[in-house]
């Protein structure tokens, strides 16, 4: 962070050399518009893909190959403008790019991946895109670990790598080493296991497979045993497998869960049983949350034997209530069907999993894997006669993530706990924003009013694959909190009450599953395509080798190239005198052009008027309101300014005698502004095409104590999460971004920002105590709907 | 079609499974009679001995390819609705298409609405025709 503020105030000093030609300007310009075109047409074929992995589009093996070679030309030419900008700065680009684009083309041509080399991997490292490497049943469990309240058993997967290094030659030195390495984890991670459980399964391949019957072991005898179940493997021609090590639970009850029962009576249900010391019971449970028992088959048990949970049949269970004599407690069968709808919803298909009960009598589920039952789709007869007899309660939005749900209507909005939502209930809010993600861990559906189908939320629904509509009108005000809905996001429609029929259907569906190859592969592609990790441009850690997806390397690029253009300004290269902005506000802008971002004949100092950008415009919009009245706000809103000015001369600093740079174009402008100790930094694009638009905001720095500067980073967290934006913070570094967005989403995002950053101006002088958060964030959304209302007037 | 509340019947022409796969059950949830086939030679086979109101068709597959199987199908049945569905769209293919009779042209990838709804279009298209064709031809036969 250190380095970027002293980079950025290294630049404030006036052109040192004589203007260069104005054929180098030019073209170091035009490289600039290169890079910001190329990053446009990149983040849209970016979100072409995301949407496919939604089951939005229809599409083949080719089209992947075909996005992937043409983002990859994309990205090429990226590194090259910049590069081309730079003299060659940059050339470690190329290597990031050859490496990621290797790593892809390996995934469509169905190589293992980048983690090829593993030999063993630990459950928690473990992801669906693994699943090649790891096998279906390991990456089931380890999906399952992450699911809160459900307990499956962790362990490690000896890779399919491992196990052709095997049956080459056998146990190798290295190869025993990654084995007890991870036993060794496994155990820190468990504390004191009882012992564990070895079993090989078929991987490698697109196709589902369980694995064979696991096998007791223990930690001394880990390195054979893995060695022995890699033998049976091969003894069944299995070409490619993987050897999973679990946690072995004791226990004296087991059970099976299947998630599609074709021969039950009750449509479309689950089917559960269990059996042990105290006899064999059998329940087919409903697919709606809370899978009450549509049928169940309890036999009368003796008085005296003592159920799974230690507790005698008949019982006094308080408030007048016994027991009863189930193996398995209604708290109990939820947890099981929930493990089992979980993983079925993320592969798409019916799903056979094992468990047993603890000593506690508390569900373990030991082994995953898709069933091995042909489900036809319903009767389209059947379900065409159900849905139109069916009451539509809402019909329209865009489906985010295609799928059908059923569940209780439960209204959320930002700052709810999702720790008290119902799991499997049908999640209903005004706006997709990305603050809502954690809902999207427990919810069946989701539907909003508002959103855009590709933003952040979208993208966290997709990854959980829960069916998910957006931009639904109306939704909250037809959707009763507490009323049975069933969502289909394909259409998307919401009917009243839980439609078994369209639910059973959905899983012989038109969705895109997990299981495949397509999806696998679409997935495992996104994971080097989408990812933003590189965002703080001042940390060292900022550098072409740290590049680890596309998305990181047009980010370096667009950021190094802005940098570089600011830093023609300084006199290095290409000297470039800026437009100075004259405003009633104390802050020194200076204005480049880089193409259609001022008026033809704007001269060496311009009005907002001679703004053709217009998201600098609407930017200065906001600014300049929240300045110009900052005497008419309310109190709290003067008592803030009043502070502000008091204070103003101890926060001057050295740096705020420099000019704030701002890079204008068509639709675009990126603005990196210095007042007092901390600044900020907005970098947008704005346009007719959504898939184009994004803002970019950061805020950094501070005066103040540590305390007060963080009291202000929560509030700026605060209005972006309200403005829509995936925010992080990192200390008092907050980063936020919006894209995909429409255009006018576009302009109020912009003008709250020049609100926000007028607003925020040394605003940690004012936040001395924890109350004063809560007043600032209400005094700022005054100063905003006042903003709001002085728009629409005459 | 649909004159005594028959189905739809349509035939998907794709040598990509997945997208057979997913076609397949959302035309059936809508109402339709649907059949895939993978193989161009099979889809050719199956056009000669059975009548479809529309034909969904990949274009570039291995043997025959989609062009050729759309020319056959206008010939047997000129009837019938071809939709096209390409990964390689170019404004050439797509011209030429039209001229041998497709009823719309779809580049991959596709909305599922978009592919419902150019179904339904072929529908609404043919139902206007038959109520023209139902309708007097002559006005000495019509009422006055």
């Amino acid at each position: 962070m250190a380095g970027y503020l002293r980079s950025l105030f290294s630049r404030r000093g006036g052109c040192k050399q004589e203007q260069e030609s104005p054929t180098s300007l030019r073209s170091l310009f035009h490289k600039f518009r290169r890079i910001l075109e190329l990053n446009n047409a990149i983040m849209e074929k970016m979100a072409e893909l995301e949407s496919a992995l939604g089951g939005e589009y229809i599409f083949d093996n080719a089209f992947l190959s075909r996005a992937v070679r043409d983002m990859s030309g994309l990205v090429h030419q990226v590194a090259y403008s910049l590069n081309a900008m730079t003299d060659d700065r940059y050339v470690e680009l190329y290597d990031r790019y050859e490496y990621i684009k290797g790593v892809l083309d390996d995934i469509l041509s169905g190589g293992l991946g980048p983690q090829a080399s593993r030999l063993a991997m630990g459950f928690p490292e473990l992801h669906w895109e693994n699943l090649p490497l790891a096998g279906m049943p390991n990456v089931c469990l380890a999906e399952l670990l992450r699911t809160p309240h459900i307990g499956a058993v962790d362990g490690f997967v000896v890779t399919v790598t491992a196990c052709r290094l095997m049956q080459e030659k056998g146990m190798t030195p290295k190869l025993e080493q990654a084995i007890l390495r991870e036993t060794d984890a496994l155990w820190q991670r468990l504390g004191r296991p009882e012992g564990l459980a070895v079993s090989a399964c078929p991987a490698g391949g697109s196709e589902p497979a369980s694995g064979l019957p696991a096998q007791e072991s223990n930690r001394e005898h880990i390195v054979r045993d893995v060695l022995e179940a890699c033998r049976k493997g091969v003894a069944l021609g299995w070409r490619d497998m993987a050897v999973g090590v679990r946690e072995r639970v004791p226990s004296e009850y087991w059970g099976r869960l299947r998630t599609c029962c074709p021969e039950s009576r009750t449509l479309g249900a689950m089917s559960l049983a269990m059996s042990g010391p105290a006899g064999e019971e059998h329940y087919n449970l409903r697919r709606a949350h809370p899978f009450p028992p549509a049928e169940s088959d309890i036999r009368p048990k003796d008085e005296a034997v003592r159920l799974p949970d230690g507790v005698k049949p008949l019982t006094p269970v308080g408030g007048g209530l016994l027991r009863g004599s189930g193996l398995l407690p209604a708290d109990s069968q939820r947890l099981i069907a929930e493990a089992g709808i979980v993983l079925e919803r993320a592969l798409g298909a019916p799903q056979e999993l094992h468990l047993c009960l603890d000593r506690e009598g508390v569900p373990r589920i030991l082994d995953a894997a898709v069933a091995e039952i042909v489900e036809e789709a319903a009767d389209a007869d059947d379900l065409a006669a159900v849905l139109d007899q069916a009451k539509v309660l809402l019909r329209g939005g865009n489906s985010a993530q295609a799928g059908a749900a059923a569940g209780k209507v439960v209204h959320i909005k930002e700052g709810d706990d999702p720790e008290e939502f119902p799991l499997g209930a049908v999640a209903v809010a005004r706006a997709a924003s990305p603050q809502l993600a954690p809902f999207l861990l427990k919810a069946g559906a989701l539907v909003t009013e508002l959103g855009s189908t590709i933003g952040h939320l979208a993208t966290v629904a997709r990854e959980y694959r829960i069916p998910a509509v957006f931009g639904a009108a109306g939704a909250l005000k037809t959707l009763k909190p507490g009323a049975e809905v069933t969502v289909d996001a394909s259409v998307p429609v919401v009917y009243a009450g839980s439609l078994d029929i369209l639910l059973s259907q959905s899983r012989a569906g038109s969705e895109l599953y997990a299981t495949d190859p397509e999806f696998t592969t679409l997935r495992r592609l996104l994971q080097f395509i989408m990812p933003l990790k590189l965002t703080d441009s001042g940390s060292e850690s900022f550098a072409p080798q740290n590049c680890r997806s596309f998305h990181d390397i047009i980010h370096f690029a667009h950021e190094r190239a802005v940098e570089e253009l600011l830093d023609a300004h300084e006199g290095g290269g290409a000297c470039i005198e800026p437009h100075r902005l004259e405003m009633r506000i104390p802050l020194n802008i200076g204005l480049v052009d880089a193409g259609g971002g001022l008026a033809e004949d704007a001269g060496p100092v311009v009005t907002r008027d001679d703004i053709l950008s217009e998201p600098m415009h609407r930017f200065l919009g906001g600014l300049r309101y929240a300045w110009d009245n900052r005497e008419n706000l309310q109190v709290s809103m003067r008592d803030i300014f009043s502070g502000m000015q008091r204070t103003a001369a101890v926060l001057q600093a050295p740096a705020e005698q420099g000019m704030n740079l701002a890079i204008l174009a068509t639709g675009y402008f990126n603005l990196s502004l210095h007042m007092g100790y901390h600044y900020s930094v907005v970098d947008a694009f704005m346009q007719d095409n959504p898939h184009q638009n994004y803002i970019y905001f950061r805020f950094a720095g501070g005066f103040a104590d540590a305390e007060r500067k963080n009291r202000r980073a929560e509030l700026i967290r605060r209005v972006l999460a309200t403005l829509q934006f995936n925010v992080e913070m990192t200390g008092d570094l907050v980063t936020g971004r919006l894209k995909i967005v429409d255009r006018e989403t576009m302009a109020d995002a912009l003008e709250q920002l020049g609100i926000l950053t007028a607003f925020t101006r040394q605003l940690d002088i004012s936040m001395g105590r924890e109350d004063s958060l809560g007043r600032m964030e209400q005094a700022f959304r005054e100063v905003a709907a006042q903003y709001e209302a002085a728009k629409e007037l005459p | 079609m649909n004159k005594d509340n028959e189905k739809v019947r349509i035939l998907i022409l794709d040598d990509e499974p997945i997208v057979c796969k997913r076609l397949k059950p959302a035309f059936q949830k809508a109402g339709y009679d649907v059949e895939t086939l993978n193989d161009s030679a099979s889809a050719m086979a199956r056009i000669e001995e059975a009548h479809f109101d529309v034909v969904i068709t990949d274009l570039k597959m291995e043997g025959v390819d989609g062009m050729r199987f759309l020319t056959r199908i206008k010939e047997i049945s000129p009837d019938t609705g071809v939709i096209v569905i390409t990964g390689f769209a170019t404004l050439d293919t797509a011209k030429e298409s039209f001229r041998k009779g497709a009823f719309d042209f779809l580049a991959k990838p596709f909305k599922l609405s978009e592919i419902l709804d150019a179904v339904k279009r072929v529908e609404a298209g043919r139902r206007q025709a038959d109520s023209a064709s139902d309708q007097p031809q002559d006005d000495t036969n019509g009422s006055a």
